[in-house]
């Protein structure tokens, strides 16, 4: 599996969050919807391909 | 008010353990239904990470990726805001209010001394940190890369005796003997 590098970043280059007032503060469940493109058609009855 | 929790004066550009998280994200289910692809998650407010700390540095320090000190994923907790925990409301939608409590109450002052092992309160040194309280009976793992990805989401690491502290005292609560009800 071809796992991505994380770039090297000086630590003073990393953003730091500050806490946003007036956002919810509660756990949230959220569902969202994809609209999957036709595209996605021509692999149907390919086989999947999977690391051994 | 006792103080449990310190940050530190900066922030390293690796993940350490106890470091806070804002809006992360926990996908609970993906669903192909027909051409519509359905996601299901739960973004909580704040997550406190709950790796091992030497763990995390050799994740970070591991020149390849991909060997077997790499981690794939890593642990969090949801922390919780202490006044919503108080009114039973911090969980939202996601469960039933929970039962109420004063500061004055018994168990109340009991959590906030953390002598109840299920819980960790975090009073920080700091003002512009909430007071936050960790269940340790939910956590949950996010994918390795992903967190580094939202590395500016961190709020804070927690200062070396606070951080070892909340892991003790996780792995206390897990590894609890269960008796027979």
């Amino acid at each position: 599996m071809d796992i991505p590098e994380i770039l090297p970043m000086p630590a003073a280059a990393i953003p730091k969050a500050e806490i946003v007032v007036g956002k919810p503060i509660v756990p949230e469940r959220i569902r969202t919807e994809y609209e999957l493109s036709r595209k996605s058609d021509e692999n149907d009855g390919k086989k999947d391909e999977r690391s051994s | 008010m006792k103080m449990t929790a310190k940050k530190t004066k900066g922030l390293l550009e690796r993940i350490r353990q106890g470091d806070i998280f804002q809006d992360i994200s926990v996908i609970e289910n993906i669903e192909l239904n027909g051409s519509r692809l359905l996601k299901d998650e739960i973004v909580f407010p704040y997550v406190v990470c709950l790796n091992q700390e030497c763990d995390l540095v050799n994740d970070f320090d591991t020149k390849e990726r991909g060997k077997d000190s790499s981690l794939l994923h890593l642990a969090i907790a949801p922390a919780f805001i202490f006044e919503h925990f108080l009114s039973g409301s911090h969980w939202g939608k996601i469960f039933i209010n929970g039962s109420t409590g004063k500061r004055s109450d018994t168990k109340i002052k009991a959590i906030i001394d953390n002598e109840i092992p299920r819980y960790h309160y975090l009073n920080f040194a700091e003002a512009d940190m909430p007071e936050l309280i960790i269940d340790f009976k939910h956590f949950f793992s996010v994918n390795r890369n992903m967190l580094y990805q939202q590395i500016g989401k961190r709020l804070c690491s927690v200062d070396d005796l606070f951080r070892e502290k909340i892991n003790q005292r996780f792995s206390f609560y897990i590894s609890r003997i269960g008796l027979p009800v």
